[in-house]
């Protein structure tokens, strides 16, 4: 419908806005703590375009994990790793002045592929409820990706513990 | 008349082959090498007696053999000549002229007077040389010497050619340079024979330029500075005889003689030149210097070679080449000039020396300078017969010396002698008689050669000065000569022996020494009568032998006698002339009794004489010193200057041409270090300095990557939208 | 104002992707670092699953979509356990400071 479509599309620029902003936050916010906080800014602004993309269960997903895990997690890490003050003596990371035109020339050039290349119009069908269909699709079609995806995890639990517990042995030997 | 004569006595000439001439030279030089190579084995396994025997036997054969020569030349009916040529020693061709000189001896009559003095006196001195040498160390090197030098003297007198003569002239110069050095360890007795050596060859110098004149001179003539040669037919030659046939020859003799170089007249040139060099040999003014000093030899040396036989050298080269002297009146004044003035000169200088031998020296010069008085006015059988008896009297004083110095240990000063009479008899009488013959006393040989010399000279109209003044000057050198002689005498025989006691009780004579002068001693009384004048009863045989030999020359010579023979030039003149000089030497000899009966140092003989007059002539007028002074300094600062210029310009030169190839090398070293080396360095380092900065990229920053890789992804798609669509 | 279509949401996904990729570039601690790989998994995701509504169809996109999610979360794990490891290594995170290989 016409409004629907011009409130979809209000709400896409909406969203999109608080994306480019949070992101913004992340990447040009000097204290660290501003840029996770921008992180999950930009992750529950994401889920919104998912949700106007009619893709339900990603977005969902994306905010239970990503926000409410990974965002978390890298809260964690900024802690415990605040301790020692950032030394300014010598910045070997890349210039800002070199990065910045990079990226947008980069950006320009994408843009400028996206905008000119054709892109087929298709018949935007009715959304309907996705979770059904993911489902399906992972346990059939899908089946092989997915159990790996179970040993990846898997792999990483173990693989995080087996780190965490190694952190015992270099300390001593740090000291 | 005499032309006639003469031409008759020369064709009368004939020439002999013999073949046994060659020996009379070559066995002294067989013994000398002998001697010279294995001598001191010799020496040392089998005694000194080993090394005499071969000396002395050398020379008593080669004596022989020359008296054989001279008996074959006397007795044979004809005019004879004995000759051998052994082979073709200088063949020579250019531009047409042909030189061809052979190795020939000859033997005329001249020689046989002169082997006998050589030979006989020769040998009676090497007798004496066994005695007097017995306890020097080197004993072989001086017998050595001795032949060798015996070998030189009789090329020099039988060669048959001036070049041969020359050969031998300038072996008996090597060879009083060797013997006057015997004792070289002491570095005076070095420079003596190295003074001998120098002064003589300076005199060589003259002889071989005079020898290079006349061979010129036989064959062409100078004209408007080049050369032309007088006939095709006409070769140079330069043996005696061949000489004398062309200057017999009127045609040859009359062109000969207009030839002038330089405006002077070759003929007078050469026979100066040639005197030039016998002043050096001969010991004259002004080469005379070396001879007193050549008394730091072995007495036997002093005695053979400088008194007998090499000094006479220049005499008898004057004699063989009469025909040549006779031609040129010049000459023949300069001859006899300066043989007065060298016999006056000399003899003033014996006045006052102290050293045995060297008054003895002194005498030999000034006889010497008779000598060439003799020959040079024309009288050349007087001169040779004075340069015989003198042989005899003077080898008997140098030997009668030898016999004092032997018994006194090596002492030679008056100062040391006095009253030997009774203790060297033998000596003593000899030595009386040679005196007495040098003095001219009548009755000895000395007095017969002499006065036909002082004759002869009064009566020659040959040279440029009259015959007076000559007879002046030798008349009142004869009496300074018997005034020293008698000097020498007296301080030497008679009064207190002034000796250490310790050296008069060793002193005595030896019959080696003894008999030489015994033989030597006698000759000089009785030598003289081969040449017993006709004015005095006699026939003169001596002169009658030789005149063969001299006719070519006696031609072209006139003396007043012969002419004339008025006034004094008669035979009153000569017996009153006689008498003038036999009462001066008899007023020389008194007077010297007078003043030396005791002795006198040189102290009291200057009081005697006067102190700046003695002084001047004990110093021998200075003459020495004169000639370092302003021939050898100069001639030192010369070779010293020449020395600086080869060590500074030629060096230099050399050194500078290496110093400038050494800059080349290290400019060409630079191009190469800096040019070659840099550019291949550059290349290195740039690579280097490229590398280096090409590594900066490496960052190993992954975020430095990441952003290149944007980059690249920019890159790509430019690429693709370009390219591809 | 033309409908928004794929072309939006594309453009959008670059945005994103571009400060993803700055981030990633400019920052000095290790962590931040990491928030910017998110950033650009998010920007893919969001053109996945545009790509799945708008352009292509179907399901895939939205499976694929999940499976990215389900594996940064694993990635960031590990990732942040590496961090860990290595600021008790060297006592800093900067991540200029951490590069030993390089010399």
């Amino acid at each position: 419908m016409m409004e629907s479509a011009g409130l979809k599309d209000i709400l896409f620029y909406v969203f999109a806005v608080l994306t480019v902003g949070f992101g913004a936050m992340v990447t040009f916010h000097q204290s660290l703590v501003h840029a996770a906080l921008g992180l999950m800014g930009t992750l529950v602004s994401v889920a919104c375009l998912y949700a106007l993309l009619d893709a339900d269960f990603v977005a969902v997903t994306q905010v239970v994990v990503y926000v409410g895990g990974v965002v978390i997690l890298f809260l964690f890490g900024v802690f415990l790793t605040e301790r020692i003050k950032e030394v300014k003596a010598t910045n070997l990371s890349v210039n800002i002045y070199l990065a910045l035109p990079v990226g947008l020339v980069l950006l320009s050039v994408i843009l400028f592929a996206i905008l000119l290349s054709p892109i087929p119009v298709t018949q935007i069908e009715a959304s309907s409820p996705t979770t059904a269909g993911i489902g399906d699709a992972f346990l059939g079609r899908y089946l092989l990706p997915f159990e790996l995806i179970s040993g990846v995890l898997l792999a990483v639990l173990l693989g995080a513990l087996l780190m965490a517990r190694r952190e015992v042995k270099p300390e001593e030997r740090c000291k | 008349m005499l032309q006639e004569a003469t031409q008759s006595l020369v064709e009368g000439i004939q020439t002999r082959e013999v073949a046994y001439l060659y020996l009379i030279p070559f066995l002294p030089l067989l013994g000398a090498f002998i001697n010279a190579t294995l001598g001191a084995t010799l020496q040392r396994r089998l005694g000194r007696w080993a090394v005499h025997t071969v000396a002395l036997s050398v020379v008593f054969i080669s004596m022989c053999l020359a008296f054989y020569a001279i008996y074959e030349v006397a007795t044979s009916e004809e005019q004879v000549v004995l000759t051998q040529t052994l082979w073709q020693w200088i063949r020579f061709n250019w531009e047409g002229l042909r030189l061809q000189v052979p190795f020939a001896f000859a033997v005329d009559r001249l020689t046989c007077v002169m082997l006998f003095v050589v030979t006989f006196v020769g040998f009676l001195i090497h007798v004496f040389s066994t005695g007097y040498m017995q306890d020097e160390k080197p004993y072989w090197r001086f017998f050595a010497w001795m032949n060798l030098f015996m070998f030189s003297m009789l090329v020099l007198v039988l060669g048959d050619s001036i070049l041969l003569m020359f050969m031998g002239w300038e072996g008996v110069g090597l060879c009083s340079y060797l013997l006057i050095s015997y004792y070289y360890e002491e570095i005076d007795k070095a420079q003596a024979g190295m003074k001998a050596f120098v002064v003589n060859r300076i005199g060589d110098f003259a002889f071989i330029v005079g020898m290079a004149l006349l061979l010129w001179a036989m064959v062409g003539s100078w004209q408007d500075g080049s050369f032309v040669q007088d006939s095709d037919s006409l070769m140079p030659t330069l043996r005696f005889r061949e000489i004398e046939e062309r200057i017999l020859n009127p045609a040859f003799r009359n062109v000969f003689l207009a030839k002038e170089v330089f405006g002077v007249p070759v003929i007078t040139l050469v026979c100066i030149l040639f005197f030039f060099g016998a002043t050096g040999k001969s010991a004259q003014i002004p080469l005379y210097v070396w001879l007193p000093d050549a008394m730091a030899g072995p007495t036997p040396v002093s005695a053979l070679i400088h008194a007998a036989t090499m000094v006479t050298a220049g005499v008898y080269m004057v004699a063989r080449l009469n025909f040549l002297y006779a031609l040129s009146e010049t000459a023949m004044t300069v001859v006899a000039t300066v043989g007065a003035l060298t016999a006056l000169f000399a003899a003033t200088i014996g006045f006052f020396q102290t050293d045995i031998k060297k008054v003895l020296a002194y005498s030999t010069v000034s006889q010497l300078g008779y000598m060439f008085v003799g020959v040079g006015v024309g009288a050349f059988s007087a001169g040779i017969m004075h340069l015989m008896t003198h042989a005899f009297f003077k080898a008997c004083l140098f030997l009668g010396a030898g016999s004092i110095i032997y018994a006194l240990h090596h002492h030679q000063d008056l100062k040391d002698m006095g009253g030997l009479r009774r203790i060297l008899p033998l000596t003593f009488w000899t030595f009386l008689a040679a005196t007495v013959a040098i003095a001219g006393i009548p009755g000895t040989s000395g007095f017969f050669s002499k006065d036909e010399i002082l004759w002869r000279a009064f009566d020659n109209e040959n040279t440029l000065i009259s015959g007076w003044v000559l007879w002046a000057i030798l008349a009142v050198a004869a009496m300074f000569t018997a005034f020293y002689m008698t000097r020498l005498l007296l301080l030497t025989f008679f009064g207190e022996p002034r000796a250490d006691e310790h050296l008069l009780h060793h002193a005595g004579e030896y019959k080696r020494m003894t008999i030489p002068l015994v033989v030597l001693g006698a000759l000089s009384i009785v030598g003289g009568f081969v040449g017993v004048p006709q004015v005095l009863g006699g026939e003169n045989r001596f002169e009658h032998f030789l005149e063969p030999v001299f006719a070519s020359g006696r031609q072209f010579l006139r003396f007043a006698s012969e002419e004339h023979g008025s006034g004094l030039h008669s035979h009153g003149g000569e017996l009153l002339l006689m008498g003038i000089a036999v009462s001066l030497a008899i007023l020389g000899m008194f007077l010297a009794w007078k003043i030396y009966r005791v002795y006198r140092s040189p102290q009291e003989e200057a009081k005697v004489f006067g102190q700046r007059l003695h002084h001047v002539v004990y110093n021998k007028y200075f003459v020495d010193e004169f000639y370092f002074a302003y021939v050898v300094r100069p001639f030192m600062w010369f070779s010293r200057a020449c020395a600086l210029f080869d060590k500074y310009v030629i060096d230099g030169a050399v050194n500078l041409s290496a110093e400038v190839t050494k800059i080349l090398s290290w400019i060409d070293g630079a191009i190469d270090k800096v040019f070659v080396d840099g550019t291949v360095n550059l290349l290195a380092q740039g690579t280097i300095a490229l590398g280096q900065k090409v590594r900066k990229v490496q960052t190993g920053q992954i975020q430095f990557y990441v952003t290149v890789i944007g980059i690249g992804i920019i890159c790509l798609g430019v690429f693709i939208y370009v390219v591809a669509l | 104002m033309t409908p928004v279509g794929l072309t939006h949401y594309l453009v959008l996904g670059a945005i994103l992707f571009v400060f993803g990729l700055i981030n990633l570039a400019t920052r000095k601690n290790a962590i931040g670092v990491l928030l910017g790989v998110e950033l650009i998994l998010n920007a893919a995701n969001l053109n996945i699953v545009a790509f799945s509504r708008l352009g292509v169809g179907g399901i895939e996109g939205n499976v694929f979509a999940v499976t990215v999610i389900a594996l940064a979360a694993a990635e960031t794990v590990v990732a942040l356990a590496i961090v860990l490891a290595i600021f008790h290594h060297y006592r800093t995170v900067d991540v200029g400071k951490v590069s030993t290989m390089r010399d």
